[in-house]
């Protein structure tokens, strides 16, 4: 039989990362470029300097979920987070579908662009609400922070918007005045969620979400995580250490180990059929 | 007939690092060739490769070596062992389904939610997608008081009856079918049975592992038997 080519149009990736690399630390001549560190290490043993990111790329397609797993230190925080401008990474690139039509690298344009990126175009969700919440700001004041660099001004459209996205993730209406300090930890995540969510992004990055949380306020998290996708058909990046997560959220998942992706395919196959020796002993060591 | 389905010297090997890097022999050197509408029993000996050949075909598994022509609808004729994560995921969606006895779903999440987020992947809208669950539910004898609780509640055959439910819904073009029937009382069987003479009748194609040979040699048309990596075709009932 002959494989034929199909009357198929090819997909557009909303957010594609190519050769990402990002450095902890002043690096020497003994680590300029992370192909001179050992493969089973990511720092550097002259000058301490760590590379997060080795040669990172994924492509993110409307509506899916990539999941990455990983040991802590393995890289997975850092690229979110360099995704999301919070670090700056040592080079790399990253387009982004709904950006000047996929055409501009998001990484070299200038700082009031970035902005806009994280403003109208990204959402993030820390593990830890004290990054992504203003604690000694109202809950409702934290989403039209968001919505006010989005340049909604209305102050009554400002509140319809906020107490709407609050009644998604199942926050009370009557507490939108209360200041974020005084929530329980699932309900600062379920917060942060609904202000990443405000400018209705076609990219969310989730970090650790449901890390620290207990089972029933985790299971009310996920839920929330696919309620979101089917209704909005975000394309999110789903960090977590923890498999069970990873497999009941993520389409594709990527393992990374010592900021290099080691392995990535279909959740499934990864869970199932590991073929990287690190991947492996994650999957056995699953509870 | 076109065929739907041809596969070629499929091999898989697994290589376990932490075991002194041992290789086990999951399949070796499989060939057969399904045509549209076919229904394949496939039995044999635990552990002799049986869900392995499946899961090849679903991509659970990365094949070692061989081809797995399908004749996609979306992608044209596309070999499985090569095709994109993307294609993959495309494929699974609409045009082949897997059915174990043993159901996967987010915990919280009800059983009649199940069916109906099935239906809605394939791009239908929330409305009649919900009607059309509830048909496929009542269809399997899932009695309505189980629609709104969680499966993770659910005994073995109610379980396997949602996932058969979840699966059959898409009307797949291809149907894998992992020991349907493992943990199912006879009523339950006599169910399954009507569904899969029914979605025969339709036009589904379908491969399905058994060690129910009595319940097997009622439904399908050719049988297979895997020995030792071997596949070996027995004669047509």
């Amino acid at each position: 039989m002959v494989v034929t080519s199909a009357t198929y149009m090819e997909e557009q990736p909303m957010l594609s990362v190519r050769n990402l690399n990002k450095r902890y630390g002043q690096g020497c001549k003994h680590c300029e470029t992370p192909e001179m560190l050992p493969v089973n290490s990511n720092r550097c043993s002259h000058c301490g300097s760590v590379w997060a990111c080795i040669d990172v790329g994924m492509d993110l397609y409307k509506g899916e979920i990539i999941g990455i797993v990983g040991e802590s230190g393995s890289g997975k925080s850092s690229l979110v987070k360099s995704l999301y401008f919070d670090e700056e990474i040592a080079s790399g690139t990253a387009t982004i579908s709904d950006y000047k039509g996929g055409e501009a690298d998001i990484f070299s344009v200038s700082a009031q662009q970035k902005r806009y990126i994280r403003n109208y175009l990204m959402g993030m969700v820390y593990q830890n609400p004290w990054m992504g919440l203003k604690m000694s700001f109202s809950s409702g004041g934290n989403i039209a922070e968001k919505l006010i660099a989005a340049g909604t001004y209305h102050v009554g459209n400002i509140r319809d918007r906020a107490s709407e996205l609050l009644n998604h993730v199942e926050i009370p209406i009557s507490r939108m005045d209360e200041l974020p300090e005084n929530f329980s930890g699932g309900m600062q995540q379920r917060v942060q969620i609904s202000k990443a969510l405000a400018n209705n992004p076609p990219v969310l990055l989730l970090d650790e979400v449901t890390t620290g949380l207990d089972l029933s306020v985790q299971a009310r998290v996920l839920d929330l995580i696919r309620k979101i996708q089917r209704e909005f058909g975000v394309g999110m990046i789903v960090v977590s250490h923890d498999l069970g997560v990873i497999r009941m959220l993520a389409d594709r998942t990527m393992v990374m180990r010592y900021g290099r992706v080691v392995e990535q395919g279909l959740t499934d196959q990864i869970l199932e059929d590991p073929g990287h020796a690190y991947t492996q002993q994650l999957v056995h060591s699953l509870l | 007939m076109k065929e739907l389905l041809v596969v070629e010297d499929l091999q898989k090997v697994f290589h376990m690092h932490h075991f002194n890097e041992q290789h086990i022999v999951g399949c070796n050197g499989i060939n057969f060739s399904l045509k549209k509408g076919e229904f394949i029993g496939v039995t044999g000996k635990s552990g002799a490769g049986k869900s392995t050949v499946l899961k090849s075909i679903y991509r659970t598994y990365t094949p070692s070596g061989g081809k797995i022509y399908y004749s996609s609808s979306q992608f044209g004729t596309i070999d499985l062992v090569t095709a994109t994560e993307r294609q993959m995921i495309a494929i699974r969606k609409n045009e082949i389904g897997y059915v174990s006895q043993f159901l996967n779903v987010m915990p919280r999440v009800t059983a009649l939610e199940i069916v109906v987020d099935a239906i809605m992947e394939m791009g239908e809208e929330a409305e009649p997608a919900k009607e059309r669950a509830k048909e496929i539910l009542t269809h399997f004898h899932l009695p309505e008081s189980l629609w709104d609780s969680f499966p993770r509640t659910f005994s073995g055959g109610e379980k396997l009856r949602l996932n058969l439910a979840q699966a059959m819904v898409k009307r797949p073009k291809l149907l894998l079918l992992d020991e349907p029937t493992a943990s199912l009382d006879n009523h339950s069987k006599q169910s399954v049975k009507e569904m899969i003479l029914q979605l025969k009748e339709a036009g589904t194609t379908m491969i399905g592992i058994f060690h129910d040979l009595d319940f097997m040699e009622t439904v399908i048309d050719h049988h297979y038997n895997l020995s030792e990596g071997m596949l070996e075709k027995k004669v047509s009932i």
